[in-house]
């Protein structure tokens, strides 16, 4: 039984696909069959940054509209045999998303994967909702700012209500928060929330803090999901990220600002 | 000295206060004692304890007949002679109303008939005596999303910046509320709100309203009761 898994946010730039690549790759390290789909149609990232932009041939929307098969448009992951990137269309734009045609991919692909990753677009309009309309789980990405926390908060409460599992009065999505892009100097400045007070605000389970880190950048630049940079704080906390979703117990890293050693303050940049 | 203080003192006790009876009508198209007489024989027959002592209004509001003055005492004897105490009169000719008078009973104004004319436009349902049940939300109120509760509403979760909460009565919060908070929206200008941890973009009772802006920063936070009094919100530490 495969688990769909939602990456979302509501306001853009907050890390998403960045998120779901990290968690695609996590998953099928771990020897876990895993897919990540592309649901922001007309503006693609998600392939720049699994670094599979060169070989799309086939596209979601191709393969909703029956305009080729799903294993056409499946493109393999060429460092995990386990990893495979369902790209959006640039082309096309999100009405060509429908909950049919999406439930459909879904189904079909669930006979393949334990994991599938589905990366929302930013907004709370059809891309989004289609994104989250057949989810099990979601990761609800989130920056210690005001504006990002009132659009996770709005879409929490999207996803309590518009989703097939709400529709069919089933268990509900289990939500996720992960914050991103965490700076404790800012914090300890007064420029950023607190991760007390998001989940305060909030009050959700959190599964993770990403530490801002040059690393993600770098990743996002050279395709490499950042999860695979395991000398870098962004990819070890990734890495407890999916260690915790899998259902380990791991302590919180990276939330209070790092003390240098003598050596590090002589010779430190 | 003395005794002005007594009388005081005395006085102070002896108070005016209005007070609403039910009171038996006995209503007919025309004073008739003999209709009187068998209509009362057989009903007094059925229950005699429940009308002795009984008081009564003789009702000739939807009389158009013009009485002999003489009726009233026959009938008001008749009425005696079963153990019942008429007290008073309504409707019915002037004349009809000053034989009353002479009677020592009173007149009761034909309230009926002023309230019909007073508000016709008044079938609106009153709220049935059964009492709203209390809704009770104990999910986080996101931000987009609308609480709405006919009666009361306790709140277990909190309320996003950006929700809004809404009751005809009022609100109990048992944690923080950042989105918007109207109690009395139907214009219950006794609900009030109970607030855990106030911080909301809006707070209003029956219509008078107060944004974040001009919310006394000492209140912010804190554990607080809203109520209205006239059209000012007063907020208390609770």
């Amino acid at each position: 039984m495969s688990r769909i898994i939602v990456v979302t946010s509501g306001k853009g730039g907050v890390g998403k696909t960045t998120t779901a690549a990290a968690l695609a790759m996590g998953l099928a390290e771990r020897g876990f069959r895993s897919v990540v789909i592309d649901f922001d149609v007309g503006l693609r990232n998600l392939d720049l940054i699994m670094g599979c932009e060169r070989r799309v041939v086939y596209d979601f929307i191709n393969v909703i509209q029956g305009e080729a098969r799903l294993n056409q448009a499946l493109i393999k992951d060429k460092r995990n045999e386990n990893l495979f990137i369902l790209p959006a269309s640039q082309t096309r734009d999100k009405e060509a998303l429908t909950k049919e045609g999406v439930g459909k991919v879904l189904t079909d692909l669930s006979e393949d994967f334990d994991y599938i990753v589905c990366d929302s677009p930013a907004g709370i309009e059809l891309g989004a909702t289609m994104a989250m309309y057949y989810a099990d789980d979601a990761f609800v990405v989130t920056n210690p700012e005001v504006s990002s926390v009132r659009d996770s908060d709005r879409m929490i409460g999207i996803l309590s209500s518009k989703s097939q599992r709400a529709e069919e009065d089933r268990e509900p999505i289990r939500e996720y928060l992960l914050l991103t892009r965490y700076s404790p100097q800012r914090v300890e400045r007064g420029e950023m929330l607190s991760v007390e007070d998001v989940q305060d605000i909030l009050s959700l389970d959190l599964i993770g803090v990403i530490p801002e880190s040059q690393a993600v950048l770098n990743a996002s630049n050279s395709g490499v999901p950042v999860i695979m940079d395991g000398e870098s704080t962004a990819g070890q906390a990734y890495s407890d990220v999916v260690a915790r979703y899998l259902g380990e117990q791991l302590p919180h890293r990276f939330l209070e600002i790092e003390k240098r050693g003598l050596l590090g303050r002589l010779f430190g940049g | 000295m003395t005794t002005t203080k007594a009388f005081v003192a005395e006085s102070s006790k002896v108070e005016l206060k209005a007070g609403a009876f039910t009171l038996l009508k006995l209503c007919m198209p025309e004073l008739d004692a003999d209709a009187i007489d068998s209509l009362l024989c057989e009903r007094i027959a059925k229950a005699p304890e429940f009308f002795r002592n009984t008081p009564i209004v003789i009702d000739l509001t939807q009389s158009d007949v013009k009485m002999e003055e003489s009726d009233l005492a026959v009938a008001v004897g008749a009425i005696r002679g079963y153990g019942l105490i008429p007290v008073g009169v309504r409707g019915g000719s002037k004349a009809f109303q000053e034989q009353a008078k002479l009677l020592e009973l009173a007149v009761f104004s034909d309230t009926r008939r002023a309230a019909r004319k007073a508000s016709p436009k008044k079938p609106r349902t009153t709220p049935s005596s059964m009492p709203v049940a209390t809704k009770v939300v104990d999910t986080p109120v996101r931000s987009g999303q609308r609480v709405y509760a006919q009666g009361d509403l306790v709140l277990l979760a909190p309320v996003s910046s950006g929700a809004e909460v809404v009751a005809n009565g009022s609100i109990h919060a048992y944690t923080a509320i950042r989105g918007r908070v109207l109690a009395g929206v139907r214009g219950d200008e006794q609900a009030a709100i109970f607030c855990k941890d106030l911080r909301a973009e809006l707070v209003s009772i029956a219509g008078r309203y107060k944004v974040s802006e001009d919310l006394e920063a000492r209140f912010m936070g804190r554990l607080v009761r809203v109520t209205l009094l006239g059209d000012a919100l007063v907020f208390n530490k609770l």
